[in-house]
Protein backbone atom coordinates (compact mmCIF):
# COMPACT_ATOMS: atom_id res chain seq x y z
CA UNK A 1 0.00 0.00 0.00
CA UNK A 2 1.25 3.40 -0.42
CA UNK A 3 -0.30 7.36 -0.18
CA UNK A 4 -0.90 8.33 -3.31
CA UNK A 5 -2.73 12.03 -2.17
CA UNK A 6 -1.94 14.34 0.37
CA UNK A 7 -4.11 17.32 1.34
CA UNK A 8 -3.61 19.55 3.89
CA UNK A 9 -5.13 22.32 4.72
CA UNK A 10 -3.18 24.97 7.65
CA UNK A 11 -0.24 22.93 8.29
CA UNK A 12 2.88 24.38 9.20
CA UNK A 13 3.77 26.71 6.00
CA UNK A 14 1.05 25.13 4.06
CA UNK A 15 -2.30 27.07 3.67
CA UNK A 16 -3.53 24.66 1.03
CA UNK A 17 -2.16 21.34 -0.30
CA UNK A 18 -2.92 18.82 -2.69
CA UNK A 19 -0.64 16.96 -4.34
CA UNK A 20 -0.37 13.19 -5.98
CA UNK A 21 2.34 10.46 -4.42
CA UNK A 22 4.13 7.91 -6.15
CA UNK A 23 6.44 5.51 -5.05
CA UNK A 24 9.21 7.55 -5.00
CA UNK A 25 8.96 11.00 -4.19
CA UNK A 26 11.00 14.15 -4.19
CA UNK A 27 10.41 16.89 -2.34
CA UNK A 28 12.47 20.27 -3.36
CA UNK A 29 12.37 23.88 -2.82
CA UNK A 30 14.42 26.64 -1.07
CA UNK A 31 15.21 26.79 2.36
CA UNK A 32 12.47 26.96 4.60
CA UNK A 33 9.48 26.63 2.43
CA UNK A 34 9.08 23.45 4.38
CA UNK A 35 10.63 20.80 3.48
CA UNK A 36 10.59 18.91 6.61
CA UNK A 37 7.41 20.01 7.37
CA UNK A 38 6.16 18.13 5.14
CA UNK A 39 7.34 15.03 5.49
CA UNK A 40 6.47 15.81 9.00
CA UNK A 41 2.70 15.60 8.23
CA UNK A 42 3.47 11.33 8.20
CA UNK A 43 5.61 11.69 11.62
CA UNK A 44 2.71 13.14 13.06
CA UNK A 45 0.38 10.44 11.60
CA UNK A 46 2.49 7.82 13.13
CA UNK A 47 2.93 9.69 16.30
CA UNK A 48 -0.90 9.58 16.78
CA UNK A 49 -1.07 5.41 16.41
CA UNK A 50 2.04 5.11 18.42
CA UNK A 51 0.78 2.04 20.80
CA UNK A 52 2.70 3.60 23.81
CA UNK A 53 2.51 7.20 24.40
CA UNK A 54 0.87 8.09 21.45
CA UNK A 55 -2.29 10.20 20.83
CA UNK A 56 -3.22 13.10 19.13
CA UNK A 57 -2.65 15.56 22.67
CA UNK A 58 0.74 14.31 22.38
CA UNK A 59 1.51 14.74 19.05
CA UNK A 60 0.17 18.55 19.06
CA UNK A 61 2.41 19.00 22.53
CA UNK A 62 5.67 17.32 20.76
CA UNK A 63 5.39 19.95 18.06
CA UNK A 64 5.36 22.91 20.68
CA UNK A 65 1.54 23.13 20.82
CA UNK A 66 -1.30 24.40 18.14
CA UNK A 67 0.04 27.27 17.43
CA UNK A 68 3.04 26.06 16.89
CA UNK A 69 1.94 23.52 14.28
CA UNK A 70 -0.72 25.57 12.39
CA UNK A 71 0.21 28.19 9.54
CA UNK A 72 0.25 31.06 9.92
CA UNK A 73 -1.23 32.55 7.19
CA UNK A 74 -4.57 30.49 8.73
CA UNK A 75 -6.88 34.03 10.01
CA UNK A 76 -10.82 33.16 9.81
CA UNK A 77 -10.46 29.28 9.76
CA UNK A 78 -8.28 28.33 12.38
CA UNK A 79 -8.75 24.44 11.61
CA UNK A 80 -6.12 22.35 10.39
CA UNK A 81 -6.80 19.20 7.94
CA UNK A 82 -5.16 16.55 6.68
CA UNK A 83 -6.37 14.11 4.12
CA UNK A 84 -4.81 11.09 2.83
CA UNK A 85 -6.00 8.58 0.00
CA UNK A 86 -3.90 5.23 0.33
CA UNK A 87 -4.01 3.00 -2.58
CA UNK A 88 -2.52 -0.22 -3.54
CA UNK A 89 -0.15 0.55 -6.40
CA UNK A 90 0.22 4.41 -8.38
CA UNK A 91 -2.87 4.70 -10.28
CA UNK A 92 -5.23 2.92 -8.65
CA UNK A 93 -8.52 4.01 -7.24
CA UNK A 94 -7.79 4.65 -3.15
CA UNK A 95 -8.21 1.50 -0.94
CA UNK A 96 -8.66 3.89 2.32
CA UNK A 97 -9.38 6.98 2.53
CA UNK A 98 -8.38 8.79 6.27
CA UNK A 99 -9.22 12.60 6.96
CA UNK A 100 -8.66 14.33 10.16
CA UNK A 101 -9.15 17.64 11.56
CA UNK A 102 -9.02 19.81 14.41
CA UNK A 103 -8.78 22.63 16.22
CA UNK A 104 -8.65 24.31 19.54
CA UNK A 105 -12.14 24.44 21.52
CA UNK A 106 -11.91 28.76 21.37
CA UNK A 107 -13.10 28.64 25.21
CA UNK A 108 -12.34 27.45 28.49
CA UNK A 109 -9.06 25.92 28.75
CA UNK A 110 -8.65 25.59 24.92
CA UNK A 111 -8.58 21.85 24.58
CA UNK A 112 -7.54 20.98 20.80
CA UNK A 113 -11.11 19.38 19.81
CA UNK A 114 -11.64 16.68 16.48
CA UNK A 115 -13.68 18.65 14.11
CA UNK A 116 -14.03 15.70 11.39
CA UNK A 117 -12.51 12.27 11.59
CA UNK A 118 -13.54 10.09 8.57
CA UNK A 119 -12.46 6.78 6.92
CA UNK A 120 -13.73 5.02 4.32
CA UNK A 121 -12.77 1.38 2.74
CA UNK A 122 -13.23 0.96 -1.04
CA UNK A 123 -15.46 3.81 -1.42
CA UNK A 124 -17.85 2.61 1.84
CA UNK A 125 -17.79 5.33 5.11
CA UNK A 126 -16.43 2.65 7.95
CA UNK A 127 -16.07 6.38 10.94
CA UNK A 128 -17.68 9.51 10.45
CA UNK A 129 -16.78 11.98 13.55
CA UNK A 130 -18.20 13.87 15.39
CA UNK A 131 -21.20 11.01 15.82
CA UNK A 132 -24.22 11.26 18.39
CA UNK A 133 -21.60 10.23 21.17
CA UNK A 134 -19.34 13.25 20.19
CA UNK A 135 -22.01 15.53 20.35
CA UNK A 136 -23.31 14.50 23.79
CA UNK A 137 -19.62 13.83 25.23
CA UNK A 138 -17.26 16.45 24.09
CA UNK A 139 -14.30 15.63 25.80
CA UNK A 140 -14.18 12.15 23.41
CA UNK A 141 -13.19 14.89 20.76
CA UNK A 142 -10.03 15.37 22.76
CA UNK A 143 -8.99 11.79 21.17
CA UNK A 144 -8.95 10.57 16.94
CA UNK A 145 -10.71 6.99 16.37
CA UNK A 146 -7.36 6.44 14.40
CA UNK A 147 -5.70 6.12 18.44
CA UNK A 148 -7.80 3.79 19.81
CA UNK A 149 -8.02 -0.17 19.56
CA UNK A 150 -11.92 0.17 20.20
CA UNK A 151 -12.46 2.60 17.96
CA UNK A 152 -10.63 1.93 15.04
CA UNK A 153 -11.65 -2.11 14.58
CA UNK A 154 -12.56 -1.18 10.89
CA UNK A 155 -9.83 0.60 9.48
CA UNK A 156 -6.94 -0.65 12.23
CA UNK A 157 -5.06 -0.91 8.71
CA UNK A 158 -4.80 2.71 8.33
CA UNK A 159 -3.26 2.83 11.77
CA UNK A 160 -1.20 0.13 11.46
CA UNK A 161 0.31 1.48 7.81
CA UNK A 162 0.97 5.24 10.01
CA UNK A 163 2.56 3.46 12.80
CA UNK A 164 4.97 1.74 10.71
CA UNK A 165 6.38 4.78 8.91
CA UNK A 166 10.13 5.42 9.12
CA UNK A 167 11.88 8.72 9.00
CA UNK A 168 15.67 8.84 9.12
CA UNK A 169 17.75 11.94 9.08
CA UNK A 170 21.27 10.43 10.32
CA UNK A 171 23.48 13.07 12.54
CA UNK A 172 26.63 10.96 12.24
CA UNK A 173 28.25 12.99 15.05
CA UNK A 174 25.74 11.87 17.05
CA UNK A 175 26.61 8.40 16.41
CA UNK A 176 30.60 9.22 16.81
CA UNK A 177 30.59 11.06 19.98
CA UNK A 178 27.86 9.24 21.98
CA UNK A 179 28.39 11.76 25.28
CA UNK A 180 26.71 14.70 23.33
CA UNK A 181 23.09 13.24 23.96
CA UNK A 182 23.13 10.38 26.05
CA UNK A 183 19.38 10.34 25.35
CA UNK A 184 17.95 8.78 21.94
CA UNK A 185 14.76 10.55 20.87
CA UNK A 186 11.56 8.04 20.55
CA UNK A 187 11.49 6.68 17.09
CA UNK A 188 14.92 7.84 16.92
CA UNK A 189 15.19 10.09 13.94
CA UNK A 190 18.82 10.93 13.82
CA UNK A 191 20.02 7.57 13.81
CA UNK A 192 21.88 7.59 17.09
CA UNK A 193 19.92 3.94 17.82
CA UNK A 194 21.32 2.45 14.36
CA UNK A 195 23.99 0.25 16.57
CA UNK A 196 21.12 -1.01 18.53
CA UNK A 197 18.87 -2.03 15.76
CA UNK A 198 21.31 -3.56 14.12
CA UNK A 199 22.41 -5.38 17.33
CA UNK A 200 18.69 -6.16 17.81
CA UNK A 201 18.57 -7.77 14.56
CA UNK A 202 18.28 -12.01 14.20
CA UNK A 203 21.74 -12.79 13.50
CA UNK A 204 20.97 -14.65 10.08
CA UNK A 205 19.40 -11.64 8.68
CA UNK A 206 21.69 -9.04 9.90
CA UNK A 207 24.52 -11.06 8.37
CA UNK A 208 23.18 -10.74 5.42
CA UNK A 209 21.68 -7.38 5.37
CA UNK A 210 25.44 -5.73 6.30
CA UNK A 211 27.07 -7.60 3.36
CA UNK A 212 24.71 -5.94 0.91
CA UNK A 213 25.75 -3.27 2.67
CA UNK A 214 29.58 -4.08 2.14
CA UNK A 215 29.11 -4.61 -1.17
CA UNK A 216 27.86 -0.99 -2.03
CA UNK A 217 30.60 0.31 0.32
CA UNK A 218 33.29 -1.96 -1.40
CA UNK A 219 32.18 0.39 -4.77
CA UNK A 220 31.58 3.86 -3.32
CA UNK A 221 34.35 4.32 -0.30
CA UNK A 222 38.08 3.74 -1.73
CA UNK A 223 40.38 1.27 -0.07
CA UNK A 224 37.27 0.07 1.95
CA UNK A 225 37.00 -3.91 2.19
CA UNK A 226 34.96 -5.56 5.28
CA UNK A 227 32.06 -4.81 7.25
CA UNK A 228 31.20 -6.83 10.52
CA UNK A 229 29.28 -6.65 13.63
CA UNK A 230 30.75 -6.98 17.06
CA UNK A 231 29.56 -6.89 20.15
CA UNK A 232 32.14 -5.63 22.86
CA UNK A 233 33.37 -7.74 25.13
CA UNK A 234 33.83 -5.90 28.10
CA UNK A 235 30.92 -3.40 28.08
CA UNK A 236 28.08 -5.73 25.97
CA UNK A 237 28.25 -2.65 23.62
CA UNK A 238 27.39 -2.94 19.86
CA UNK A 239 29.54 -1.92 17.20
CA UNK A 240 30.17 -1.90 13.90
CA UNK A 241 33.86 -2.62 12.51
CA UNK A 242 35.29 -1.73 8.85
CA UNK A 243 38.34 -2.91 7.68
CA UNK A 244 40.54 -1.12 4.93
CA UNK A 245 42.85 -2.37 2.59
CA UNK A 246 45.91 -0.91 3.94
CA UNK A 247 50.09 -1.88 4.05
CA UNK A 248 50.04 -4.31 6.34
CA UNK A 249 48.35 -7.83 5.68
CA UNK A 250 45.53 -7.88 7.89
CA UNK A 251 44.18 -4.06 6.91
CA UNK A 252 43.01 -1.80 9.56
CA UNK A 253 39.74 -2.79 11.78
CA UNK A 254 38.08 0.68 12.85
CA UNK A 255 34.95 1.17 15.09
CA UNK A 256 32.46 3.19 13.72
CA UNK A 257 32.95 6.36 15.63
CA UNK A 258 36.21 6.62 12.83
CA UNK A 259 34.32 6.04 9.95
CA UNK A 260 33.34 8.94 7.73
CA UNK A 261 30.54 11.01 8.33
CA UNK A 262 29.40 10.01 4.71
CA UNK A 263 30.16 6.14 5.43
CA UNK A 264 28.06 6.36 8.36
CA UNK A 265 25.12 8.12 6.55
CA UNK A 266 25.55 5.42 3.83
CA UNK A 267 25.31 2.59 6.05
CA UNK A 268 22.23 4.40 7.75
CA UNK A 269 20.43 4.63 4.98
CA UNK A 270 21.25 1.01 3.56
CA UNK A 271 20.48 -0.55 6.50
CA UNK A 272 17.08 1.71 6.74
CA UNK A 273 16.08 0.71 3.29
CA UNK A 274 16.33 -2.78 4.26
CA UNK A 275 14.50 -3.09 7.68
CA UNK A 276 10.90 -2.83 6.76
CA UNK A 277 8.52 -2.28 3.55
CA UNK A 278 6.82 0.74 5.04
CA UNK A 279 6.74 4.28 4.32
CA UNK A 280 10.25 5.43 4.31
CA UNK A 281 11.10 9.21 5.06
CA UNK A 282 14.58 10.21 4.18
CA UNK A 283 15.97 13.86 5.04
CA UNK A 284 18.45 14.94 2.35
CA UNK A 285 20.07 11.68 1.77
CA UNK A 286 22.93 13.48 0.17
CA UNK A 287 24.70 15.50 2.73
CA UNK A 288 28.18 14.12 3.24
CA UNK A 289 28.55 12.65 0.54
CA UNK A 290 30.80 12.84 -3.06
CA UNK A 291 28.47 13.78 -6.06
CA UNK A 292 29.81 10.92 -7.62
CA UNK A 293 27.36 8.56 -4.38
CA UNK A 294 24.77 10.88 -4.56
CA UNK A 295 24.07 10.67 -8.34
CA UNK A 296 23.48 6.73 -7.71
CA UNK A 297 21.60 7.41 -4.85
CA UNK A 298 18.08 6.71 -6.49
CA UNK A 299 19.33 3.97 -8.46
CA UNK A 300 20.58 2.45 -5.19
CA UNK A 301 17.19 2.69 -3.37
CA UNK A 302 15.59 0.91 -6.37
CA UNK A 303 18.04 -1.73 -6.31
CA UNK A 304 18.37 -2.70 -2.62
CA UNK A 305 14.71 -2.36 -2.54
CA UNK A 306 14.08 -4.48 -5.74
CA UNK A 307 16.71 -7.24 -3.69
CA UNK A 308 14.14 -6.82 -1.04
CA UNK A 309 11.59 -7.73 -3.29
CA UNK A 310 9.80 -4.66 -2.02
CA UNK A 311 9.88 -2.75 -5.27
CA UNK A 312 7.02 -0.96 -4.69
CA UNK A 313 7.76 0.53 -0.93
CA UNK A 314 6.74 4.40 -0.68
CA UNK A 315 9.75 6.25 -0.37
CA UNK A 316 9.76 10.21 0.39
CA UNK A 317 12.83 12.52 0.14
CA UNK A 318 13.80 16.11 0.44
CA UNK A 319 16.73 17.01 -1.34
CA UNK A 320 18.76 19.96 -2.51
CA UNK A 321 21.14 17.78 -4.65
CA UNK A 322 21.85 18.51 -8.43
CA UNK A 323 23.08 15.20 -8.48
CA UNK A 324 20.62 13.71 -7.45
CA UNK A 325 18.09 15.38 -9.48
CA UNK A 326 20.20 15.29 -12.93
CA UNK A 327 19.03 11.32 -12.73
CA UNK A 328 16.04 10.68 -15.77
CA UNK A 329 13.09 10.89 -12.58
CA UNK A 330 9.77 10.44 -13.56
CA UNK A 331 8.28 14.02 -13.76
CA UNK A 332 4.95 12.52 -11.92
CA UNK A 333 7.48 11.92 -8.83
CA UNK A 334 8.93 15.37 -7.82
CA UNK A 335 7.37 17.83 -5.90
CA UNK A 336 8.27 21.37 -5.82
CA UNK A 337 7.84 23.67 -3.07
CA UNK A 338 8.00 27.32 -3.40
CA UNK A 339 7.09 29.84 -1.10
CA UNK A 340 4.14 32.27 -1.47
CA UNK A 341 2.34 35.24 0.63
CA UNK A 342 0.08 33.47 1.08
CA UNK A 343 2.32 30.07 2.70
CA UNK A 344 3.75 27.71 0.74
CA UNK A 345 2.68 26.08 -2.62
CA UNK A 346 3.22 22.54 -3.35
CA UNK A 347 3.07 20.92 -6.74
CA UNK A 348 4.18 18.48 -9.31
CA UNK A 349 5.64 19.11 -12.64
CA UNK A 350 2.98 21.23 -15.27
CA UNK A 351 2.72 20.25 -18.73
CA UNK A 352 5.24 21.80 -19.89
CA UNK A 353 7.85 20.90 -17.09
CA UNK A 354 6.71 17.20 -18.01
CA UNK A 355 7.44 17.35 -21.43
CA UNK A 356 10.65 19.02 -21.14
CA UNK A 357 11.81 15.79 -18.80
CA UNK A 358 10.23 13.48 -21.49
CA UNK A 359 12.54 14.86 -23.78
CA UNK A 360 15.89 14.13 -21.78
CA UNK A 361 16.18 17.45 -19.79
CA UNK A 362 16.73 16.25 -16.01
CA UNK A 363 14.87 17.68 -13.24
CA UNK A 364 18.25 19.08 -12.20
CA UNK A 365 17.77 21.26 -15.59
CA UNK A 366 13.98 21.70 -15.13
CA UNK A 367 12.64 21.95 -12.09
CA UNK A 368 15.79 22.65 -9.63
CA UNK A 369 16.40 25.76 -11.09
CA UNK A 370 12.96 26.62 -9.77
CA UNK A 371 13.70 25.98 -5.95
CA UNK A 372 16.05 28.57 -6.32
CA UNK A 373 15.53 31.43 -3.73
CA UNK A 374 14.59 34.89 -5.73
CA UNK A 375 16.69 37.18 -4.49
CA UNK A 376 19.84 34.76 -3.46
CA UNK A 377 22.38 36.79 -6.09
CA UNK A 378 22.62 39.57 -3.72
CA UNK A 379 23.09 37.51 -0.57
CA UNK A 380 26.77 38.30 -2.25
CA UNK A 381 25.71 41.92 -1.88
CA UNK A 382 25.59 42.16 1.79
CA UNK B 1 57.25 10.90 -21.29
CA UNK B 2 53.83 9.75 -22.16
CA UNK B 3 51.60 13.08 -24.14
CA UNK B 4 48.81 13.76 -21.45
CA UNK B 5 45.35 14.33 -22.63
CA UNK B 6 42.46 16.57 -21.61
CA UNK B 7 38.99 14.73 -22.61
CA UNK B 8 35.64 16.31 -22.29
CA UNK B 9 32.14 14.48 -22.88
CA UNK B 10 28.71 15.54 -23.43
CA UNK B 11 27.92 13.02 -20.41
CA UNK B 12 29.21 9.89 -18.96
CA UNK B 13 28.39 7.98 -22.30
CA UNK B 14 30.78 10.25 -24.31
CA UNK B 15 33.50 10.23 -21.40
CA UNK B 16 33.46 6.53 -21.51
CA UNK B 17 33.89 6.51 -25.45
CA UNK B 18 36.55 8.88 -25.41
CA UNK B 19 38.80 7.25 -23.25
CA UNK B 20 38.13 3.96 -25.52
CA UNK B 21 38.86 6.22 -28.39
CA UNK B 22 42.28 7.44 -26.32
CA UNK B 23 42.85 3.94 -25.64
CA UNK B 24 43.12 2.37 -29.30
CA UNK B 25 44.98 5.40 -30.82
CA UNK B 26 48.10 3.57 -29.86
CA UNK B 27 49.56 6.77 -28.92
CA UNK B 28 51.32 6.75 -25.20
CA UNK B 29 49.15 9.26 -23.72
CA UNK B 30 47.38 9.50 -20.44
CA UNK B 31 44.49 10.96 -19.65
CA UNK B 32 45.34 13.98 -17.39
CA UNK B 33 41.67 14.91 -16.97
CA UNK B 34 38.12 13.76 -18.06
CA UNK B 35 35.10 15.60 -17.50
CA UNK B 36 31.79 14.95 -18.19
CA UNK B 37 29.93 18.22 -19.02
CA UNK B 38 27.00 17.07 -17.68
CA UNK B 39 24.56 18.30 -21.44
CA UNK B 40 24.98 20.22 -24.53
CA UNK B 41 24.43 23.56 -22.42
CA UNK B 42 27.84 23.14 -19.72
CA UNK B 43 29.64 21.36 -23.27
CA UNK B 44 28.89 23.69 -25.47
CA UNK B 45 29.94 26.86 -22.99
CA UNK B 46 33.44 25.08 -22.51
CA UNK B 47 34.51 24.70 -25.58
CA UNK B 48 36.11 28.03 -26.29
CA UNK B 49 37.80 28.03 -23.06
CA UNK B 50 39.47 24.01 -24.11
CA UNK B 51 39.97 25.57 -27.26
CA UNK B 52 42.77 27.52 -25.08
CA UNK B 53 43.96 24.75 -23.28
CA UNK B 54 44.47 23.02 -26.66
CA UNK B 55 46.40 25.73 -27.93
CA UNK B 56 48.18 26.21 -24.49
CA UNK B 57 48.80 23.67 -22.37
CA UNK B 58 47.81 20.04 -23.81
CA UNK B 59 46.17 18.54 -26.78
CA UNK B 60 41.96 18.47 -25.80
CA UNK B 61 39.20 15.82 -27.18
CA UNK B 62 35.90 16.60 -26.84
CA UNK B 63 33.16 14.12 -27.64
CA UNK B 64 29.45 14.99 -27.72
CA UNK B 65 26.27 14.09 -29.66
CA UNK B 66 25.47 15.39 -32.93
CA UNK B 67 22.21 16.11 -32.09
CA UNK B 68 21.20 19.46 -31.95
CA UNK B 69 21.57 20.69 -35.48
CA UNK B 70 20.45 19.03 -38.79
CA UNK B 71 23.59 17.66 -40.07
CA UNK B 72 26.90 16.91 -37.48
CA UNK B 73 28.87 19.09 -39.50
CA UNK B 74 26.48 21.84 -39.27
CA UNK B 75 26.29 21.10 -35.54
CA UNK B 76 30.36 21.69 -35.78
CA UNK B 77 30.65 24.42 -37.68
CA UNK B 78 28.55 26.25 -35.54
CA UNK B 79 30.26 25.41 -32.33
CA UNK B 80 33.80 25.39 -33.37
CA UNK B 81 35.64 28.29 -32.43
CA UNK B 82 37.13 31.01 -34.27
CA UNK B 83 40.97 30.12 -34.42
CA UNK B 84 40.68 26.28 -33.63
CA UNK B 85 43.90 25.09 -31.92
CA UNK B 86 45.89 22.67 -33.40
CA UNK B 87 45.36 19.95 -31.23
CA UNK B 88 42.12 20.45 -30.46
CA UNK B 89 39.28 17.66 -31.70
CA UNK B 90 35.53 18.26 -31.35
CA UNK B 91 33.78 14.89 -32.57
CA UNK B 92 30.47 14.83 -32.84
CA UNK B 93 28.64 10.78 -32.95
CA UNK B 94 25.98 11.07 -35.86
CA UNK B 95 23.61 11.38 -34.33
CA UNK B 96 23.83 10.03 -30.60
CA UNK B 97 26.70 8.24 -28.31
CA UNK B 98 24.20 5.20 -28.93
CA UNK B 99 25.23 5.19 -32.91
CA UNK B 100 28.45 4.98 -32.37
CA UNK B 101 27.33 1.96 -29.38
CA UNK B 102 24.83 0.21 -31.70
CA UNK B 103 27.61 0.12 -34.38
CA UNK B 104 29.68 -2.86 -32.25
CA UNK B 105 27.00 -5.81 -33.09
CA UNK B 106 29.50 -7.90 -31.91
CA UNK B 107 29.86 -6.45 -28.40
CA UNK B 108 26.05 -5.17 -28.06
CA UNK B 109 24.87 -8.85 -28.59
CA UNK B 110 27.48 -10.20 -26.35
CA UNK B 111 26.42 -7.26 -23.53
CA UNK B 112 22.72 -7.77 -24.01
CA UNK B 113 22.55 -10.98 -24.81
CA UNK B 114 20.61 -10.80 -27.85
CA UNK B 115 20.57 -11.94 -31.65
CA UNK B 116 22.69 -10.01 -33.86
CA UNK B 117 20.46 -10.11 -36.74
CA UNK B 118 18.00 -7.19 -34.44
CA UNK B 119 20.99 -4.93 -34.71
CA UNK B 120 20.61 -1.90 -37.19
CA UNK B 121 23.06 -2.34 -40.04
CA UNK B 122 24.04 1.56 -40.59
CA UNK B 123 23.25 3.36 -37.13
CA UNK B 124 24.54 6.04 -38.58
CA UNK B 125 21.59 6.84 -40.45
CA UNK B 126 19.12 6.49 -37.41
CA UNK B 127 17.31 9.10 -36.63
CA UNK B 128 16.50 8.49 -33.19
CA UNK B 129 19.49 5.75 -32.10
CA UNK B 130 18.79 6.08 -28.23
CA UNK B 131 14.84 4.79 -29.16
CA UNK B 132 16.73 2.28 -30.95
CA UNK B 133 18.72 0.92 -28.46
CA UNK B 134 16.24 0.87 -26.24
CA UNK B 135 14.16 -1.52 -28.19
CA UNK B 136 17.56 -3.91 -28.09
CA UNK B 137 17.21 -3.97 -24.40
CA UNK B 138 13.46 -4.51 -24.35
CA UNK B 139 14.66 -7.84 -26.22
CA UNK B 140 17.44 -8.15 -24.13
CA UNK B 141 17.89 -11.44 -22.04
CA UNK B 142 19.85 -9.81 -19.14
CA UNK B 143 16.75 -9.41 -16.41
CA UNK B 144 18.89 -6.50 -14.92
CA UNK B 145 19.57 -4.60 -17.98
CA UNK B 146 15.45 -4.35 -18.80
CA UNK B 147 14.70 -3.43 -15.52
CA UNK B 148 17.48 -0.77 -15.04
CA UNK B 149 18.17 0.49 -18.57
CA UNK B 150 14.06 0.85 -19.74
CA UNK B 151 11.90 3.38 -17.74
CA UNK B 152 9.59 2.28 -15.35
CA UNK B 153 6.28 1.11 -16.21
CA UNK B 154 4.18 3.83 -15.56
CA UNK B 155 7.34 6.56 -15.62
CA UNK B 156 7.68 9.33 -17.73
CA UNK B 157 11.27 9.37 -18.08
CA UNK B 158 12.70 8.58 -21.14
CA UNK B 159 15.26 6.34 -19.87
CA UNK B 160 15.64 4.17 -16.91
CA UNK B 161 17.86 4.77 -13.86
CA UNK B 162 20.54 2.82 -14.76
CA UNK B 163 20.76 3.72 -18.27
CA UNK B 164 23.88 5.58 -18.29
CA UNK B 165 25.52 3.18 -15.78
CA UNK B 166 25.20 0.27 -17.93
CA UNK B 167 25.91 1.78 -21.12
CA UNK B 168 29.36 3.42 -19.41
CA UNK B 169 29.91 -0.73 -18.44
CA UNK B 170 29.54 -1.65 -22.31
CA UNK B 171 31.87 0.83 -23.60
CA UNK B 172 34.45 -0.12 -20.77
CA UNK B 173 34.12 -4.03 -20.94
CA UNK B 174 32.39 -4.80 -24.64
CA UNK B 175 32.63 -2.20 -26.83
CA UNK B 176 35.46 -2.45 -29.60
CA UNK B 177 36.11 0.89 -31.17
CA UNK B 178 37.84 -1.54 -34.55
CA UNK B 179 34.67 -3.31 -35.01
CA UNK B 180 32.44 0.03 -34.66
CA UNK B 181 34.67 2.08 -36.68
CA UNK B 182 33.88 -0.52 -39.45
CA UNK B 183 30.02 0.01 -39.24
CA UNK B 184 30.01 3.79 -37.89
CA UNK B 185 31.45 5.95 -40.73
CA UNK B 186 31.09 8.73 -38.43
CA UNK B 187 33.16 7.17 -36.33
CA UNK B 188 35.43 6.10 -38.55
CA UNK B 189 36.38 9.91 -39.58
CA UNK B 190 36.85 10.65 -35.81
CA UNK B 191 39.95 8.08 -35.51
CA UNK B 192 42.40 9.39 -37.39
CA UNK B 193 41.82 12.74 -36.51
CA UNK B 194 41.87 11.71 -32.94
CA UNK B 195 45.18 9.87 -33.82
CA UNK B 196 46.91 13.21 -35.49
CA UNK B 197 46.21 15.47 -31.99
CA UNK B 198 47.80 12.72 -29.81
CA UNK B 199 51.08 12.45 -31.93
Amino acid sequence: MLITKLTLKNWRNFKRLEIPLTTRTYIIGANATGKSNLLDVFRFLRDICKPAGGGLQKAIEDRGGIKKLRCLQARSDIEVRIDIEISEDVGEAPVWVYSLGFKPEGTGAQRILVTREYAAHGGRMVLSRPDKFDRADKARLTQTALEQINANKDFRDVAEFFRETTYLHLVPQLLKFAEISGRIMEDDPFGQGLLLRISKTQQRTRDAKLRRIQAALEKAVPQFSELKFELDKATGQPHLMASYKHWRNHGAWQREDQFSDGTLRLIGLLWMLQESNALLLLEEPELSLNDAIVSHIPLMIDRVLRRQKAFNRQVILTTHSEALLSNPLDSNSIILLESKPDGTEARPANESEAKLMAAGLTPADVMLPKARPALIDQVGLL
Amino acid sequence: MPKSVFLVGEDQVCCALGIALIAYSDAAATIENSDCAGGFGPFKAKIEKMNAVAANVMPVLMIADGDQAPTAQAQVAAWLPRNVAQNFSLRLAVREAESWVLADHEGLSAFADVSRAILPATPDLIQDPKQALLQVIRRSSRRQLREEMLPGRKSTAPVGLGYNLHLVGFVREFWSVERAAARSPSLARALPRIAAILA
